[in-house]
């Protein structure tokens, strides 16, 4: 059944193996075996590739090709797998069938990595698409209420909530200035529950003022430009409603922030970054937080330069320059992400990446996701990180 | 068996095959099915780390600087050559050449166990350095400082970790045909199991081809 079985012992048998033609040296004799025997020679040639192209690899893995680095490495390594499978594994002479059943491994690799690669990446227009609606919603009913000057016990309720998370720290839970924070803090957070000591008022218009504003000339009292109308609004009814007697708003009151009691309409809703984020960076260091709240900011007061102070100077001060440390939530032990100064950032090339950068955030860097801002708002932030205006 | 002539008459073909020849080529056919499967294990891992990858660039490029190219070469050089003396084991059996086919898996095997000691350094630094996965990750190293980093290097040892395991399980197959060829039990005309075991361990050379680029070099 086999010819070679006869001539057992080794000399002819090598030759007849290193000789014959690829195919050639089958010893099959019914069509169904596929014995290919890779002579010696052939094997230390493929060996040879193999081991020039490592070489290769390594050596332009040191060049600096930018983007063709890895297409590079990975033709180099698919060239070196053809040849493992094609003369070490034979499959060049093996039959087709076999072929096909590889090469179907691949397709289906293929086929995953196919449906799972454009959701990851390919995703992006959803979210821009959903932070429009997100717009649309903040802007809105949501977050603005008719009337929040107003006080209603929904709205302290509310406000309570939101006091425990933001700004008990500080102020203490019962609001008497004595939170955890308030020790490493000069000048103390107020005292709500009594009338001495208030430098902006405790006129809700006066508390709102703080609120969005933060004290002139005072930088521990953090700005929260970041909240929307509505929770502003509810923290400030909270506020008075710790200490009977605190004065009300004249018109005039409510018309210096903008306001026309006899018109609903409400100020335009700023921009918010979520609470949890805001709360953790208090928590974690409130005294350099404070140093670098914004109201000691002497920047422009452009629309730009505004919404960047309230939303996005906490992570990456003065008018972007960076180098503010930011914790990350996610892994244990703590880890810090220090910001790079923007115009740096591949993000501030163009408009639109700018805005995919602020809407979508940065996966996997701690650039929040913020899908709040008008097209106009992000064309005045970008306008004023690259001109200052 | 093992007292048996050393001839393909000393094999005896099961009996829904017609002939010795048939018998081979299925169980190729079955070692080919068997690597789809593994390349289908191994592929949902290149897919995460392409993904991982395309998400976090800049990560990836700052932490594969921590994993020591010279030791990734020295393995790579040592399963390609690894790959040619098992080639060259299994076309020695397939001649008939049975004494030159046990020289070549034995350094084949020895080459295996090189590949692990390499490997056996790298992760005992790895672990000094706090270089782990996931909650372990302990390293402070200011390149560090992306918050996904761990996830590097839990890719890091699953990858590498799979196939070295696949490595131990060559080196007992390999110890399973010297021990066979020793007894005499292969000739040119029935060495199926030396040539399935050489296509196992070229398919691990193969896994080791991608992951080498992969992690150590373009990371
Ligand atoms: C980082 C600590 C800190 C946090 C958090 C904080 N505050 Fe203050 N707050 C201060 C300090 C300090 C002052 C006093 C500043 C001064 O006297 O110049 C102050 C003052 C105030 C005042 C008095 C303004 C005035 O007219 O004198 C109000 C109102 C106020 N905070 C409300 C809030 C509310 C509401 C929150 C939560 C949203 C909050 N604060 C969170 C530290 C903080
Ligand atoms: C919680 C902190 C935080 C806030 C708030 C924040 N960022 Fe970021 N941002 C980061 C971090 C961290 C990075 C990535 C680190 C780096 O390279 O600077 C980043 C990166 C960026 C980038 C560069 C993206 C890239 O491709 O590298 C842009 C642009 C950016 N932020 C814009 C903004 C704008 C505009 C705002 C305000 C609307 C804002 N960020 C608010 C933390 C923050």
């Amino acid at each position: 059944m086999n010819q070679n079985e006869t001539s057992n012992k080794k000399p002819d048998q090598k030759t007849a193996g290193a000789t014959n033609g690829p195919a050639g040296s089958s010893n099959e004799t019914d069509g169904h075996g596929h014995h290919h025997i890779v002579p010696d020679g052939v094997a230390l040639k493929v060996f040879g590739g193999l081991i020039c192209l490592t070489v290769t690899t390594v050596v332009t893995s040191h060049l600096d090709l930018g983007v063709l680095n890895f297409p590079l490495a990975m033709f180099i390594a698919t060239i070196k797998a053809l040849l493992v499978v094609m003369f070490f594994m034979a499959l060049k002479y093996d039959t087709k069938e076999n072929t096909v059943i590889f090469a179907s491994a691949f397709v289906f690799v293929a086929i995953f990595f196919g449906l799972v690669a454009p959701d990851i990446f390919f995703r992006g227009d959803v979210y821009v698409k959903k932070g429009q609606a997100l717009i649309r919603e903040v802007s809105g009913a949501g977050s603005t209420i008719p009337k929040g000057w107003i006080s209603t016990p929904e709205l302290v309720a509310k406000g309570k909530t939101i006091y425990a998370t933001q700004c008990s720290t500080c102020h203490g839970v019962e609001g008497k200035g004595d939170g955890a924070a308030a020790a490493a803090l000069n000048p103390k957070p107020r005292n709500f529950t009594q009338d001495a000591g208030w430098k902006v008022g405790r006129k809700p218009s006066q508390v709102y003022a703080t609120l969005k504003t933060g004290i002139p000339g005072s930088a521990a009292m953090p700005v929260f430009g970041s909240l929307s109308q509505a929770d502003r609004w509810a923290l400030v009814h909270f506020v008075r409603s710790l200490a009977a007697g605190a004065p009300e708003d004249t018109n005039e009151d409510l018309a210096k922030i903008g306001i026309d009691p006899a018109n609903e309409v409400a100020e335009k809703v700023a921009p918010s970054i979520s609470v949890e984020m805001a709360m953790e960076r208090m928590t974690e260091a409130p005294a350099k937080l404070v140093a670098m709240s914004g109201s000691n900011l002497e920047e422009g007061t452009s629309a730009g330069a505004k919404l960047y102070r309230s939303s996005c100077f906490s992570c990456h001060g003065q008018q972007g320059s960076g180098g503010i440390r930011v914790k990350n939530l996610g892994v244990k032990p703590a880890s810090w992400v220090v910001t790079r100064a923007l115009n740096e950032t591949d993000a501030m090339a163009s408009q639109d990446k700018f805005n995919k950068a602020v809407i979508l955030g940065v996966p996997g860097s701690l650039m929040p996701g913020m899908a709040q801002f008008s097209a106009t708002d992000l064309r005045d932030i970008y306008q004023f990180l690259k001109t200052g205006k | 068996m093992a007292n048996q002539p050393v001839t393909s008459a000393g094999h005896h073909h099961a009996h829904h095959f017609k002939s010795a020849d048939h018998e081979f080529s299925a169980a190729k056919q079955g070692m080919w099915v068997f690597l789809v499967t593994e390349v289908l294990m191994i592929g949902g891992l290149f897919v995460a780390y392409a993904i991982f990858r395309g998400l976090y660039p800049d990560m990836f490029s700052a932490a594969h600087k921590f994993l020591n190219v010279k030791l990734g070469l020295t393995n790579t050089i040592i399963l390609l050559t690894s790959s040619l003396t098992m080639l060259m084991g299994v076309s020695s059996a397939q001649r008939g050449d049975q004494k030159r086919s046990l020289k070549f898996l034995a350094v084949t095997f020895l080459c295996a166990i090189g590949f692990l000691v390499v490997k056996y350094i790298e992760y005992s630094h790895k672990f000094h350095d706090g270089l782990l996965p996931g909650a372990n990750f302990t390293n402070t190293d200011p390149l560090l400082m992306h918050p996904k980093t761990p996830l590097f290097f839990s890719l890091y040892f699953m990858m590498t970790g799979i196939h070295a395991f696949h490595v131990i399980v060559g080196m007992g197959l390999i110890a399973w045909i010297m021990k066979r060829t020793a007894k005499g039990e292969f000739s040119p005309g029935y060495y199926t199991p030396v040539e399935l075991v050489g296509f196992y361990w070229h398919f691990v050379d193969l896994v080791w081809i991608y992951l080498f680029p992969l992690l150590y070099l373009v990371g």
